[in-house]
């Protein structure tokens, strides 16, 4: 068969139709993933929470409360043991980042100690800011046990208590802004309760 | 015997990782683990298979000014296609 002339008509009806077919099997896959994504997604976020707080029996994605901070909103689960609080987790996020925003997820114990920190979401250089990662280096571990009252939460080279990531300033900077950021608002609204 | 030294030529001589690697970048970043670097490795085997095989049925329909356009949107097409179905299958964590 020979090939389609280069005028307008023809050049409006091939770009069209691929168009057309390329949008609408886009539509159709992305129908079909969207519930399985939530679900990883959700899946993902009750992982993290579980890291980071103590046991808990309740539901804290169903309970959860916001608030708007910077620009953005801050979501805190709280977990509970029978009618005990044991901590809350606070999805938190900073855009200091090497590249792009990061989400952590900070579980605190109610008198305000950092239980345990979990990335969530980051676009950091692999190999360097991506240590933040548990599964990558156990850098976040110093924050474990530390209450941001007396442990402040700046790089070394900033004057505060945290060791950065070799190499990764930045990154490490850009973590300790998203749990002070979490700190800040989590004792804010335990002081007006 | 022609077509069965196509085939094989694909595997290392014209191997589109080992011999093309230009734009293939994200293969190398990605290949931390072996579940990654397998994971990789047939994501770009399905795109790059489907694209051509969609490119070289329809390459006849397209008017050669066109061409790179409709190109780009087909393979960008399969590109999205794999990284839905990689997200909901929760083959890999979503923190990419």
């Amino acid at each position: 068969m020979a090939k389609k002339e280069s005028n307008l008509k023809n050049m409006f009806i091939a770009l069209l139709v691929i168009t057309f077919v390329a949008s609408a099997s886009l539509g159709g896959i992305y129908e079909l993933t969207k519930e399985p994504i939530a679900a990883a997604k959700l899946e993902k976020k009750n992982n993290a929470i579980r890291q980071v707080i103590p046991e808990f029996d309740n539901s804290p994605t169903a309970d959860v409360y916001k608030k708007a901070v910077d620009g953005d909103t801050l979501y805190f689960y709280p977990g509970m043991k029978g009618d005990e609080p044991v901590g809350t987790a606070v999805e938190t996020f900073t855009n200091l980042g090497f590249s792009g925003e990061i989400k952590v997820m900070v579980g605190f114990l109610p008198d305000g100690t950092i239980n345990d920190v979990a990335v969530l979401e980051h676009e950091e250089t692999p190999g360097l800011g991506d240590k933040m990662e548990r599964k990558k280096s156990e850098w976040s571990v110093q924050f474990q046990g530390k209450n941001p009252e007396t442990f402040r939460l700046l790089v070394k080279k900033d004057g505060g208590d945290v060791d950065a990531i070799t190499a990764s300033t930045i990154s490490s900077r850009a973590f300790c802004d998203a749990v002070a950021r979490a700190y800040e608002t989590f004792k804010s609204i335990n002081d007006n309760k | 015997m022609n077509q069965l030294k196509n085939f094989t030529k694909g595997f290392i001589k014209e191997n589109p990782v080992f011999a093309l690697f230009l734009g293939l970048c994200p293969t190398l970043g990605v290949t931390t683990t072996a579940i990654n670097g397998m994971g990789m490795g047939l994501a770009t085997t399905f795109v790059l298979l489907m694209s051509n095989v969609v490119v070289s049925l329809i390459k006849n329909f397209i008017p050669d000014k066109v061409r790179i356009p409709s190109f780009i949107v087909i393979i960008a097409s399969f590109v999205t296609i794999v990284e839905l179905i990689m997200h909901s299958a929760c083959l890999f964590p979503l923190s990419w």
